[in-house]
Parts: structure tokens; sequence; C-alpha cells
């Protein structure tokens, strides 16, 4: 029976081939971008490369102060000092880390002016954050303390600055000051915003250390528990300690507010920015589960209208099957596999053309850094996809038409 | 074999009602060949889709193998037509995009049957046709009258009691027309068939055992 359903299935969309080509087209750009955005936001959140231990870290990278609570606030990134104070005495986490937000610096090459993205960190970073070395090391706890010279470059500032030759132990002056290079890494996406950077040099390599002082601005911290299990228990502790927390001018500034977040958690406090409340997982996910909804309604619904033309100049089989003892429930089951054929077809393109663009976005430089992956969770997504098409586009059809009257349907009188 | 008890069927549109079944009581008996004449629009049709079980009759009683008809739902009534009734159309209804063999084995698709049963049988069909030549065709491949005998192996591969044929002849020329008789004469007696053919040639009615006469709804002695 399934030899014949399949037979008929292809002979139907060789004979209408204008309706199959509306049909796949529909069908495969829609998968496509869904999978770009699925890859997309898969990759957010379960990073690949120097972020892939995101399981087991929380990242501080926002705070406010206010005069009371809902009253006149300030928020920015967190400052050394606030991040010194609540995380590095955490008991919980395994390793904790303070580190620069990304700033721009300049260096010249022949005369030419690069413009790179630096970070300060501290030893920890390095063994929170797995970054791929392609030669050298990170800079040791020793290095980090006593604020030596030195830098982990990425491959594309290598590349920039020494060419195709070792970046290894050559000088390199970006903004005023002179690093050795210890090390080169693999180029990390902008995406990934915790690890991202063209350049990291050591916490304490700038000879002011007045920043040791500031409660506000300009870091970020990151923390990591020994498993993802132990996580819940390192944000209750962070909690805690930020309720202890005082600012060093208490009087005006009596509410400290902070959240130590994970990948998602960081996205949604993307969008919604009030620290004082936790943040909107749930709403983000339903967000993006109804966004992708409505994005494939569309596109299902013409599906529908295509499919209801093509199933109605099929009365007469309709009829015919009828008459010979068919039930509604086969004729529904031999519409839908047809229909889940098509899609499948269709899928098997939009995944061809999500492959492509995956390609050509990350050879375009668009998102800088940033290679897609498609992953399991990216795959089951695409054949949810395909199942919903082929199920919703071809079920409503499929019911309506089983239920023709078969003496209609022989006539051809719908 | 066939049994109406005063069938009656009417059709309502907005304005208006016609009777197309007035009172029709009707027994054919079990190996019986049978033809239903009459003028255009007497009913004929709509008595064939009563016996056939595809039209349900607005009062009366059917009896199909001596089996009282009491749901028209598609779970009692599909079988019924699946194992009983084999129907012959005038325009064939073939399905073009399959085989001569895969259009015969189609009612078998709807029964437990493996796949290599479904195949004997339909080339077992399809040889009572005398199309064995022809089994890997296509409908559009084929002349009118080996449509039909195609129709026919799809109606007699599921050996049913009963042959329901609406016009099997109409739409072939007289040699095609009566190659197609043959084959009704031949399945009527040797394999005691019983059918019930609708058709406005009298000639071919003659070649039946009895002529059903319909006029205006209702049987005319």
């Amino acid at each position: 029976m399934l030899r014949v359903y399949i037979l008929l299935a292809l002979k139907v969309l060789q004979r209408r081939k204008f309706y199959t080509f509306i049909s796949l087209f529909c069908i495969s750009v829609t998968l496509m971008v869904i999978l770009l955005v699925t890859s997309l936001v898969e990759n957010i959140i379960h990073p690949p490369g120097a972020e892939r231990n995101s399981e087991r870290f929380l990242a501080i990278e926002k705070m406010a102060i206010s005069t009371s609570i809902g009253g006149r606030n300030q928020r920015t990134q967190p400052g050394y000092q606030f991040l010194n104070a609540v995380i590095k005495p955490m008991e919980t986490p395994e390793l904790t880390s303070i580190f620069s937000t990304r700033s721009q610096v300049a260096g010249f090459r022949n005369g030419k002016r690069i413009k790179s993205q630096l970070k300060r960190t501290d030893s920890q970073y390095w063994k929170i954050l797995q970054f791929d070395f392609i030669e050298g090391r990170p800079f040791s706890e020793a290095e980090a303390k006593q604020g030596q010279h030195v830098a982990v470059i990425s491959e594309d500032t290598a590349r920039q600055y020494f060419d195709d030759s070792s970046a290894l132990d050559k000088l390199l002056t970006v903004g005023g000051e002179s690093y050795q290079v210890i090390g080169v890494v693999e180029n990390v996406s902008v995406l990934h915003w915790n690890a991202s950077a063209d350049i990291w040099v050591p916490l304490f390599a700038n000879d002011s250390t007045a920043f040791t002082n500031q409660v506000m601005g300009g870091f970020m911290g990151l923390i990591m528990a020994e498993t993802p299990e132990q996580v819940s228990a390192m944000k209750s502790e962070f909690n805690k300690r930020l309720a202890a927390y005082k600012h060093p001018d208490p009087k005006r500034w009596p509410v400290v507010v902070s959240s130590a977040n994970t990948k998602f958690e960081q996205i949604a406090r993307l969008y919604h920015r009030d620290l004082d409340s936790p943040p909107k997982t749930k709403e983000l996910t339903i967000g993006i589960i109804v966004t992708m909804i409505l994005f494939m309604l569309l596109p299902t619904i013409n599906l529908i209208n295509l499919n209801i033309s093509r199933i109605l100049e099929r009365a007469s089989e309709i009829g015919v099957r009828k008459s010979f003892g068919a039930r509604s429930s086969h004729l529904i089951t031999q519409f839908l596999l047809e229909n889940i054929i098509l899609t499948c077809i269709g899928g098997v393109i939009g995944f061809a053309l999500a492959l492509l663009s995956m390609y050509f976005i990350s050879v375009s430089g668009v998102v800088p850094f940033h290679s897609f992956e498609i992953n399991f969770r990216v795959l089951a997504a695409a054949i949810s996809v395909i199942l919903f098409f082929g199920i919703l586009s071809g079920g409503y059809p499929a019911w309506k038409m089983s239920r023709m009257n078969p003496i209609n349907a022989l006539k051809g009188a719908i | 074999m066939i049994r109406i008890e005063r069938g009656k069927k009417s059709y309502r549109t907005d304005t208006i009602q016609t009777t197309a079944l007035n009172d029709v009581s009707l027994h054919i008996k079990k190996g019986e060949f049978v033809s239903i004449m009459g003028p255009s629009g007497c009913g004929k049709s709509t008595l064939m889709n009563i016996i056939g079980l595809l039209d349900k009759p607005c009062e009366g009683q059917i009896y199909i193998d001596d089996q009282k008809i009491e749901s028209y739902n598609d779970k009692s009534i599909a079988p019924i037509r699946n194992e009983k009734i084999g129907f012959i159309f005038q325009s064939f209804h073939l399905i073009n995009d399959l085989s001569v063999l895969d259009n015969v084995e189609l009612p078998l698709l709807y029964r437990k049957i493996s796949a290599k049963e479904r195949r004997r049988l339909a080339l077992e069909a399809i040889d009572k046709v005398s199309l064995n030549a022809r089994a890997k065709h296509f409908p559009n491949q084929l002349s009118g009258g080996q449509q039909q005998r195609v129709a026919i192996a799809r109606a007699i591969v599921g050996k049913p009691k009963i042959l329901l044929a609406d016009e099997p002849t109409g739409n072939l020329d007289s040699a095609m027309g009566n190659e197609i008789m043959a084959i009704l004469d031949d399945l009527h007696k040797n394999d005691k068939t019983t059918i019930v053919m609708v058709t406005h040639d009298d000639e071919k009615a003659q070649r039946t055992e009895r002529i059903i006469r319909l006029f205006d709804g209702q049987l005319v002695n």
C-alpha cells in the first residue's frame, strides 16, 4: 500500500509542476529561515568553542544602584570593586573571574590603522572559557597579578599584524602600550560576548589601578560551578552576597541590584532590562515559539489552499476509492502521506539552502567570526518544522476530502 | 442477494423537493443477471447508488447478502462495499497515474492481505479480462474497451458477490460493447456473480435474465 501511495504522490507532484514548485518554494524558504534563526539562537544559548562550558557558569554583566527601591538609579556594567567584593569570596563556584568589557584600541602597521577589541582579564578567565589555542598559552596567575605586558591575540589579529608568520614572542603595540604575544587563539564569534575580543591582556597590565576602587562600570564577572547541577546553589550564594553588599556610599545609594545569569538569561535580559525582577526566560521562550509559528503560518495557509485545489482535482479518484471500500481514515492517511513526502522533499531542499546560506553568511563576515553549526537540537527543530508543515497543510485538506460524498466525487461535482 | 423494501429517496433544494425513488421494493436473487432500464431521470442511477450503499434511502430497508443495512457510517458500510460489491462505471474511472496492475489492485489495498497475494489476485483478474500483456501499461495507453476491461478486472479482483455496472457499454462502440457484455455473461455464468446493470440499450438488456423498468422513480411491470 505504501509503495502505491508513494508512487502516486510522486506522480501527482510531477503532474502539477507549478503547484509543486510553489509548495516546495514555500516549504524550503521557510525551513531555511527557521534553520538559520534556530542555529543562531542555539549557538548563542548553547555556544560551542570558548564558551562551551556555559552550562556551568553564570555571568554578571549588569548592575544598578538606586537611591531607594524604585527610585532614581544608575545602571551600567559592574565595577571591579563590586565584583571583587561579591564574587571573589564566594564558596560555591569552582572558579571566579573578573575581566573588563571590550574596549576599542588602535595599532598601526605599515602606516595603516588597525582597530581591535581589547579585554583585560585575570588568569582564571582562561580556565572558565575554553579557548582553542593555535599556538602559545594563556597568561599565568603570576603574569596576571604582576601585570606583565603579555597578550593573547586572535588568529585574525595575528594575521593583521604579522601576516602568516608565527606571532609568538613578537611585540604588539596597541593603545600606546606594547605587549609580548604569548598565545594565539581561534577567532571567537561576536555573539559569544563573554569571550569575544581580539586581544586579551592581564588586568593589571595597566599602570593605573584606580579601577580597583570603582563600584560601577567597565567590568564583567564569571562564576563557574563544578557541575551544571550546582549552578542554582551558586546563584543563591551570589544573591545572598549581593544582599549583604554595601555600596561605599550607602546613604546615597542604599540599593544595589545585580544578577548572575545563564546564557539564556543573559539574552532575556537584553530585552527586559529590569534588574530587580528575574529574567523573563519563559516569556522569551514563548516569544520565540510564537514568532516561529506565526512565521510558518502564512506559508502553511498558502499550502492548505494549494492542497485543497490539488485534492479537488482528484475527486474521481476519491469517489472510486470510496466505492471500493476505502474508509475516511484510509484517504486521510494517503493524502497526509503524500503531503509529508512533499514537505520532506521541501525539507531536504530547505536544509541544503540553509547550509549554503550559513556558509555565505560565515564567509561574508556579516556576523564577525561567527560560524554556524547544525547540531542535534537544530536538526530536531528542522524535523519538527517539516512535520508541522506536512501535517497541518495536509491534514485539513485530507480531512475535508475524506468527507466527500462518493456520488458527487465520481461526478466531479464537489 | 439484494432486497429493497419500500425504498424512497428524494432530494430537497431550497425551493423544491424531487422524488427520485418512490416506494420501490425489489428482490434480486443470488446469481441473477438483471438490467435496469428507463428514461433519463427516472431514478436508475439513484437505485444503483442505493444498492451500492453509496447513497442512503430516506425511507425503507436494504438487505445486501441477507444482511440488513442498519447504519450508513463509514466504519460499517466501507467493509461491505469492499468485500461484497464491485462497481463498473460508464466512464471507467481509472486512476491515470497508476498502471493497469496497480489500478486493479486498488480494492485489495483496503483488505488485510499481503502485497504478494494482492499481486497474485490482480494478475488473476487481469487474466480473466485477457489483458495480461497490458498489465504494466497506463490507462491512457489503452483503448476505451480495454479501459473498461481493466475496470471490470478491478471490480472482480476482490471476488465480490455483486457486480453493479452503470451503463458499462455506454461509452463504447458496439464491438467493444459486445466484448464487455461477453465478459459480464461469463462472470454471471461461470462465477455465479449477481450482476445488476443499468443500460439504455434494449439489445444489451435483452441479454440479461430480467429487466427492471423504472419510470418517474417507480417500478413498471
